[in-house]
């Protein structure tokens, strides 16, 4: 609450300083899109501040719809002024007329709370039950518009041909909400990570720098109870404590599977995840996702060495295929929980 | 911004411009990509990803889709990497198995560009049971037929409605690897505002779109024929395109080849329809010549496409007085041929059956249509697509060109040039111009040709001039430019004494029942068939031609008259749009 520094309260001119000061300041800090693309958060405000077009939207991807991902929920409950600090930022910045709030169906306890806080500011909220590829930007504008959910190609971007074809800045709630820490003088480089799952006591919120390894996220006192983990969701990889000095990317959530559990479930689990969000689409993943669940449901009951390792090459070989040819993310990340389970854990897989 | 560069494919240059996508360049160049769901009629969907090529550059190598990706100076690129040959063949083995195999009994085996690909790569079996357990089938409408477990939801059908058509009669249901698409509300098109234009079959590349086949019943009744008098009679665009279909160019015109091929299969008698779309240009020019002295400020519309006219009916209930009256050349044709023709040769008509070959979907609709079937139950019997003929001439293995000529059969086998280009879009308006000028104007050498009215362009329009008086026209291809030329006369921008329209791109050469490929390329090509005989026929304009004078004479009757109101003309029904919401998709 005391984070609200007079320049907030004057409204329109409210910043006070000049907005390429906060593209450089962006730039310097190297702020990068935390909702997992991790894109340079200045050059996409540049895009748009720069765009020939006059009207212009910000959207805040409150979307969080990757399982194992709570941190913009927790900026809700504890940093909501932030993150509307960091929205209104935005939109002086790169000159919009509107912002918007993508809020996901699953938060809508917190909208009372929002409506209040962005009163007068020319904040809309958006609120869809639109599932995991809303999260995905282009298809997130799709939703917004009312037409078919799946994602459109790119080029042209977001910030050149966006909601309604205009240009528009779409960035992840903690990428607003540090952004605007950022333009309060924050200098120190950190970020959210969403730590769940078994062996913990509860999930929690865990503030590190930006680039921390697995092992700097999870209390020391749990680190050998934990067999495996998950980083960033179903769209992200499986590690085990040899690969604990791996960087916590993507999303930045670290889900722990315990002593008990094994990296056959893991892997179910990420894939009947991504096929059961495919839009439909493309081929390699609305197929591919299919195809290799079934595999995978084939592996278990499989008896013969020979069999499984068979049915794992294939598994290997679809995953590579959509990991090479989807036509967006949801697709083209099926094959990092394939890959990193058949490459670090593949004695398991093979034996069970 | 079209500043030319150089790209590399597999090591050679070659230049292009930042607009142009790979694949586009490719096939400039005849460089092989294979594809699926591309079209060139249609926007990129890139939803196959089959047209995979790999970019080269110092970091990483990148896989994309070919169709989708436009160039940028110096891109290198390579087509058949084995990392993109893999990706391939496991993305067409996987739509394989989305889609049930039932090559033995389908009738898309000449078109089916699944099987196609399939082919190419060597993949006979794919490694992935079949997964589509449930699938609907519709044959509800005269024209369609739709097996869901075929479609390998590329899309491109939902796009031709909505491109093309500008209407919204097809999407898709469910999400995920449950995704279908078929008519709105999932069950049929007769639950849809569909008018049969059949874009749609034009581009489904694995034959979940078809024309609702007639081969079986047109194949019984040239096994057994009893006694019954067996015609044939096909279009303008039948002869210059069926061509394609035996390894031809398009454009060639086969049609003395075709008569001899329908005559081996069986048929006592052929016609042609040309003839026909005199009796339609007689007619209609009559109409016109009526209705500028009675009904000046009323705009007149072509009413020979059933598609068009069935999204009249529809949609624009006022405008249905607008229409002519006057049907279209086949529905001219098997009237004359069972009345003038029966009479002649001394059979009674009940035993003449008439096959028309076409290049379009909607006939099949329109030969059932009550309003088809008021001088004779039915006027033809039997509607073919030009797919469905080659199919026939196939299955008895009658090779189209290498018949040699036989002439089509008098007295209903000659056409002028005025009926020779009804199959591109504006020949019905030239047609109907060269008789209406010649009728109105007092030169001694009245206009033939309106260039003007020609070509491949969705909206043409032309002021034509008779002795001082100006005629306004406009000529309209393809469903969606209807719509807006409708709003612009709606609305007071365009006013107009006479409008072609015909539902399909280019005309109904591009039409539903055409072979596939069916792109803007072929159409053109196409197109130019047509002018270049009209220019060599000695008889330009329709009313000149002397069959037509004999037919009249022999009718005892005259255009309007009495006896051509009952046989040529026509009358229309009101329709209500089945879906709820606004079906003009823009």
């Amino acid at each position: 609450m005391g984070l609200l520094l007079p320049a907030c309260r004057n409204g329109k001119k409210g910043f006070g300083k000049i907005t390429m000061e906060i593209i450089s300041a962006l730039k310097e800090s190297g702020l990068v899109g935390l909702g997992g693309a991790g894109f340079p958060t200045w050059q996409k405000w540049q895009a748009v501040k720069n765009s020939p077009e006059v009207k212009r939207f910000v959207i805040c991807n409150l979307s969080e719809g990757e399982p194992g991902v709570f941190k913009d929920e927790y900026i809700l409950q504890n940093h909501l002024p932030e993150l509307i600090a960091g929205i209104s930022l935005a939109k002086e910045t790169v000159g919009a007329q509107r912002a918007y709030v993508f809020l996901n169906d699953k938060y809508r306890k917190y909208l009372p709370k929002i409506i209040k806080a962005v009163k007068d500011k020319k904040i809309e909220v958006f609120i869809d039950t639109g599932r995991y590829l809303c999260g995905e930007e282009t298809t997130l504008l799709q939703t917004m518009e009312g037409k078919l959910r799946q994602p459109r190609q790119k080029p042209p971007y977001p910030t050149e041909t966006g909601l309604y074809g205009y240009p528009t800045l779409i960035n992840n709630a903690e990428t607003l909400y540090r952004a605007y820490l950022i333009s309060q003088g924050e200098t120190e480089m950190k970020r959210f990570y969403s730590i769940s799952g078994d062996v913990i006591d509860h999930k929690r919120v865990v503030k590190e720098k930006v680039g921390a390894k697995i092992k700097e996220v999870i209390l020391p006192r749990y680190l050998d109870k934990i067999n495996f983990v998950r980083i960033s969701g179903p769209s992200g990889f499986f590690a085990r404590h040899e690969d604990f000095e791996q960087i916590v990317s993507g999303t930045g959530a670290v889900e722990i599977y315990g002593k008990n559990r094994r990296i056959i479930e893991g892997l179910i689990d990420s894939m009947v995840f991504l096929k059961n969000e495919s839009c439909g689409k493309c081929t390699p993943c609305r197929e591919g996702s299919y195809r290799i669940t079934e595999l995978l449901n084939k592996l278990i009951t499989t008896a013969s060495l020979w069999d499984r390792k068979e049915i794992l090459e294939l598994i290997s070989v679809i995953a590579k295929t959509a990991g090479d040819s989807s036509f967006c993310p949801l697709g083209l990340s099926i094959a990092r929980p394939v890959n990193s389970a058949t490459e670090n854990f593949k004695q398991e897989l093979i034996g069970e | 911004m079209s500043k030319i560069f150089d790209i590399k494919i597999n090591v050679k240059k070659y230049k292009a411009s930042s607009s142009d996508t790979i694949l586009q360049i490719a096939r400039k160049n005849d460089l092989k990509i294979p594809t699926l769901c591309y079209h060139p009629d249609l926007p990129v969907g890139a939803s196959c990803r089959l047209c995979l090529v790999e970019i080269i550059n110092e970091k990483k190598s990148q896989i994309v889709t070919a169709c989708s990706t436009k160039v940028f100076e110096g891109m290198n690129i390579k087509l058949d990497t084995p990392r993109v040959k893999s990706a391939r063949k496991i993305n067409l083995e996987m739509l394989l198995s989305d889609h049930i195999k039932k090559c033995g009994e389908c009738n898309w085996h000449d078109n089916c560009g699944l099987k196609e690909l399939a082919r190419e790569f060597g993949i006979k079996e794919s490694r992935f049971p079949e997964r589509r357990r449930h699938f609907k089938t519709d044959a509800k409408t005269p024209s369609i037929f739709w097996d869901s477990s075929k479609c390998i939801e590329c899309g491109n059908c939902v796009s031709a409605c909505n491109e093309i058509a500008g209407l919204a009669n097809i999407e898709s249901k469910y999400r995920g690897h449950s995704i279908i698409f078929g008519p709105a509300g999932g069950r049929s098109f007769a639950d849809t505002d569909c008018v049969f234009c059949g874009q749609c079959v034009l581009r489904c590349p694995a034959g979940s779109l078809q024309e609702k086949s007639e081969i079986e019943d047109v194949e019984k009744i040239l096994l057994n024929k009893k006694k019954q008098i067996l015609v044939a009679q096909f279009a303008p665009s039948t002869r210059y395109s069926i061509g394609e279909l035996f390894n031809l160019p398009p454009g060639v015109n086969l049609e003395l080849k075709l008569v001899t091929a329908l005559k081996k299969l069986g048929f006592d008698y052929v016609f042609d329809v040309n003839f026909g779309a005199d009796i339609t240009t007689v007619e209609e020019a009559a109409e016109l010549i009526e209705r500028l002295q009675t009904r000046k400020d009323e705009t007149m519309f072509t009413a020979c496409c059933p598609a068009w006219v069935r999204y009249v009916e529809t949609f624009h209930h006022d405008l249905i007085p607008n229409l002519t009256t006057t049907k279209s050349p086949t529905h001219c044709l098997a009237p004359a041929v069972k009345s003038y023709f029966a009479k002649k040769i001394g059979i009674r008509p009940g035993r003449i059956k008439i096959v028309e070959i076409m290049p379009c979907i909607a006939k099949k609709y329109e030969a059932k249509l009550p309003e088809m079937c008021q001088t004779f139950n039915p006027e033809v019997n039997f509607a073919l697509t030009v797919r469905e003929a080659a199919r026939i001439l196939k299955n008895k293995n009658i090779d189209l060109p290498k018949l040699a000529d036989s002439q089509f059969d008098s007295p209903l086998g000659s056409s002028s040039g005025a009926g020779a280009i009804y199959g591109s879009s504006g020949g019905v308006m030239e047609s109907a111009l060269r008789t209406v000028v010649a009728k109105l104007s007092d030169a001694r050498l009245p206009k033939l040709e309106f260039s003007e009215v020609r070509g491949m362009s969705g909206v043409k329009e032309s002021s034509v001039d008779i002795d001082g008086e100006k005629l306004e026209v406009a000529v309209v291809s393809g469903l969606k430019n209807a719509a807006k030329l409708l709003a612009d006369m709606k609305s007071g921008i365009k006013r107009y004494n006479y409008v072609e329209v015909m539902a399909c791109p280019g005309g109904c050469l591009g039409g539903g029942g055409q072979p596939i490929p069916t792109t803007p390329e072929i159409r053109f090509k196409r197109s130019a068939a047509f002018y270049t005989d009209d220019q060599k026929k000695k008889v330009r304009r329709a009313h000149d031609n002397p069959d037509i004078i004999k037919l009249y004479q022999g009718l005892d009757t005259k255009p309007l008259g009495p006896l051509s109101k009952k046989l040529f003309h026509r009358k229309f029904t009101l329709r209500r749009p089945k879906l709820k919401k606004d079906n003009n998709a823009n």
